[in-house]
C-alpha cells in the first residue's frame, strides 16, 4: 500500500544486501575453517523468519504482538513430539505415527501455529493497543507454562533430540550448510508471499483498518476476518520458524516460548525498521550479530546490548530500513 | 431503482438513550431518490445519533430503519453500505497514509468480489483505478490523486471524503455537515456537487449552514431533543412557528 519510491538500486540495498549476507557468509565461515559460526547465521535466518511474521501484521495491521514466542515454541514442539515418537516408534498424540521428515513437520507446524493463532487472534482483536499486547502476552504464558506441565516430553527440560534432525524429503540433514539452504529458502519463500499479500486487496484492507477501522466500516468492509486471517498467517509461519529452530538446536524446551522472545522479536523489527519486510532481515542480523560479539567480550553483554538497543532506536528511527532509505534521500526521483 | 420519489431510506420511530439521555426520540423520516433531505436542529439535538443509527454504527433502541422497503435494523455497518448505503464524516475520517487515488479505489474495491483477493496487487487494478480517477475528477480533486491524504488542505479532504463516499455508486448518500470549515468558494462548489447528485440517489443532509440547507433542500426535518417538531418543504419550514421559536430565532441572534 505505501507508496513505493524506490529506485531498483536502493531496493538492492536495502533488500537484497541482508539477504545476499546470509547467504554468503556461512560459505565465508567455512572456507576459513570456521564452520562452527553457520549455525549463528541459521539463527538469523530463522529468527529473521519469524520477525517477517511478526513485521506482517505489525506494520501493516497495526497489531503489536508480544505473544509471538507461543507459536514459536509450538513449532519447536510440532518437531520435538514427532521426532521423539518416531524415535521411541510409539503412537503420537492423536493415535498418529511420529514423524520425523521436513515435508511433514513443517507443514504441521504451520497448520498447529496457524490454527491456535486464530482462537488467539479472535480474542486479542476484541482490544487494540496496549490491551492488545497484554492479552497477547497472557495467552503466550498459558501457552509457556501449558508446555512446562508436559511431562512426557521433557517438562522444563523439553525434549533433547540426540537421535538427529528431521530428515528432508528421506534425506539426512545432518550438514549445517544444507539446513542452512533449507532456513534461507524458506525466508525467502515466506517474503514472496508476504509482500505480494501486502500489495495484494487483503493488505489494503488490513492497512485500511490501522489507519481507520470506522471508515472501513462505513465502505463495508469487515475487518476482523482479515485481522484474524492475517494474525493466523503471522502465526503459522512463526511456528515453522520454531520447527526450523528445533532442528538447528536438535533442542526444544519451553524456553522457545517464553516471552522474552516474543520482545526479542519485536525488538528485531524495530530495530529493522517497519518500511520493508527486510527490516526483519536486518534487524536479525544487527541484534543476533551483536549478541555474538559482545558475547564474546564479556558474560555480562546485556549491559551494554540494552543501551546499545536504546541509542539504535533514538537515533536511527525507522530501524535499519529507515536509516538506509535516509542514506538515499537525494536519490529519490518519482514520488508515486 | 432509481424511480424519482420512491422511498429509499426510512426511519420509522425510532428512540434511543443513553441513561438519562434522550438522544433520540421518535424520530422518523423518509428519504427519496432525487431528493435532498435536510436535517437540521440546534446543537444537541441528535442530529449526529440519528445519522449514526440510519448508517449502522449504532443500534436504536426501539424503532426501524429500512432500505428500500426492507428492514435493515440488525444489518451492521459495513453491510448497509454493501446495499448501498454511503456516509461522509463531520470530521474527515481518511486514511492518512493512503494517497487520494488510493483511499478511493479503497472505496471502490468494497463494492467487489474480488476473485484474486489474496496475490494480484491492489494498485494494478483498472477495474479500481478508472472508476477511482473518475470520482476524484467529478470532485475536482483529481490533480491530487498522488498526494497523500495527511497532506491535503481541509477543504480537499471534505472532497475526498466526498468523493470516497460517491465512489462506490450509493443509492443513500448520508452526509453530516459536509460544509463544515470549508470557505465560501469551497462551499459553493460542494453545493453545485451535491445538487447534481440528487439525480441519481436519495441525500440526507446534516447542515449548519441555513443559506445551503434553504437552498439545496427539497424537504427540511427540523429536530429538538430528539424529537421531529416540524417536516416539510424549505417554504413551510421558513414560516413555521415552532421552527422559529426553537432554532432560527436563536440564529438569527448571533
Amino acid at each position: 500500500m505505501r507508496p513505493d519510491a524506490l529506485t531498483l538500486r536502493r531496493r538492492l540495498i536495502r533488500d537484497g544486501l541482508p539477504m545476499l549476507l546470509l547467504a554468503v557468509a556461512p560459505l565465508a565461515a567455512m572456507a576459513v575453517d570456521a564452520g562452527w559460526l553457520v549455525p549463528v547465521f541459521t539463527r538469523m535466518a530463522v529468527f529473521a523468519l519469524a520477525a517477517m511474521a511478526l513485521h506482517f501484521i505489525l506494520s501493516i495491521g497495526g497489531m503489536v504482538s508480544l505473544g509471538h514466542a507461543a507459536f514459536f515454541a509450538i513449532g519447536g514442539y510440532v518437531v520435538g513430539i514427532g521426532s521423539q515418537h518416531a524415535y521411541d516408534e510409539t503412537p503420537a498424540p492423536l493415535g498418529l505415527p511420529g514423524w520425523n521428515d521436513m515435508l511433514i513437520s513443517l507443514p504441521a507446524a504451520f497448520a498447529v501455529g496457524a490454527l491456535i493463532a486464530v482462537p488467539f487472534g479472535w480474542l486479542s482483536l476484541r482490544t487494540r493497543g496496549a490491551y492488545f499486547i497484554m492479552i497477547t502476552l497472557a495467552l503466550a504464558q498459558m501457552i509457556f507454562y501449558l508446555l512446562v506441565s508436559l511431562r512426557a516430553y521433557g517438562g522444563e527440560d523439553g525434549i533433547s533430540m540426540w537421535w538427529g534432525r528431521n530428515t528432508l524429503a528421506g534425506l539426512e540433514m545432518s550438514d549445517r550448510l544444507a539446513l542452512h539452504a533449507v532456513c534461507l529458502v524458506i525466508l525467502a519463500l515466506a517474503w514472496w508471499v508476504l509482500s505480494r499479500m501486502t500489495a495484494a486487496p487483503f493488505g489494503w484492507v488490513l492497512d485500511g483498518a490501522r489507519q481507520n477501522e470506522a471508515r472501513m466500516r462505513a465502505l463495508g468492509y469487515r475487518p476482523l476476518a482479515y485481522q484474524i486471517g492475517a494474525f493466523a498467517l503471522s502465526g503459522g509461519i512463526v511456528a515453522v520458524a520454531g520447527a526450523l529452530m528445533a532442528n538447528v538446536d536438535e533442542f526444544v524446551s519451553p524456553g522457545l516460548g517464553h516471552w522474552t522472545v516474543s520482545g526479542e522479536l519485536l525488538v528485531i523489527v524495530i530495530l529493522g525498521g517497519l518500511g520493508s519486510l527486510s527490516g526483519a532481515v536486518w534487524g536479525a542480523l544487527v541484534l543476533l550479530g551483536l549478541e555474538e560479539v559482545l558475547m564474546e567480550f564479556t558474560q555480562h553483554w546485556a549491559v551494554i546490548m540494552g543501551p546499545l538497543l536504546v541509542v539504535i532506536v533514538l537515533f536511527a528511527r525507522g530501524g535499519v530500513g529507515g536509516f538506509l532509505d535516509r542514506l538515499n534521500m537525494g536519490k529519490r526521483h518519482d514520488d508515486a | 431503482m432509481t424511480t424519482p420519489d420512491a422511498p429509499v431510506l426510512e426511519a420509522r420511530d425510532l428512540h434511543k438513550s443513553f441513561g438519562a439521555l434522550v438522544a433520540t426520540n421518535g424520530l422518523s423520516l423518509t428519504v427519496r431518490t432525487g431528493q435532498i433531505h435536510a436535517l437540521i436542529g440546534p446543537n444537541g439535538a441528535g442530529k449526529s445519533t440519528a445519522i449514526a443509527q440510519l448508517a449502522g454504527s449504532l443500534r436504536p433502541d426501539a424503532g426501524e430503519v429500512l432500505f428500500s422497503g426492507h428492514s435493515v435494523t440488525r444489518l451492521d455497518e459495513a453491510g448497509r453500505a454493501r446495499l448501498g448505503l454511503a456516509r461522509s464524516f463531520q470530521i474527515s475520517a481518511l486514511f492518512p497514509e493512503m494517497t487520494a487515488l488510493e483511499s478511493v479505489m479503497l472505496a471502490v474495491q468494497a463494492g467487489r468480489r474480488h476473485h484474486a483477493r489474496f496475490w494480484k496487487p491492489a494498485s494494478a487494478d483498472d477495474s479500481l483505478l478508472e472508476p477511482a480517477r473518475q470520482a476524484l475528477y467529478t470532485l475536482g480533486i483529481g490533480h491530487l490523486a498522488r498526494t497523500r491524504a495527511s497532506d491535503l488542505a481541509h477543504g480537499q479532504r471534505r472532497l475526498l471524503e466526498m468523493a470516497m463516499a460517491l465512489a462506490r455508486e450509493p443509492r443513500v448518500l448520508l452526509l453530516d455537515e459536509p460544509m463544515a470549515g470549508l470557505g465560501f468558494v469551497e462551499t459553493r462548489n460542494l453545493s453545485a456537487v451535491i445538487h447534481a447528485l440528487k439525480a441519481d440517489m436519495g441525500i440526507l443532509l446534516v447542515e449548519h449552514d441555513m443559506d445551503v440547507v434553504f437552498r439545496l433542500a427539497d424537504v427540511v426535518t427540523v429536530l429538538v431533543d430528539g424529537a421531529v417538531i416540524a417536516s416539510g418543504p424549505p417554504s413551510v419550514i421558513r414560516d413555521d412557528p415552532d421552527v422559529r421559536r426553537a432554532y432560527l430565532s436563536e440564529d438569527d441572534a448571533c
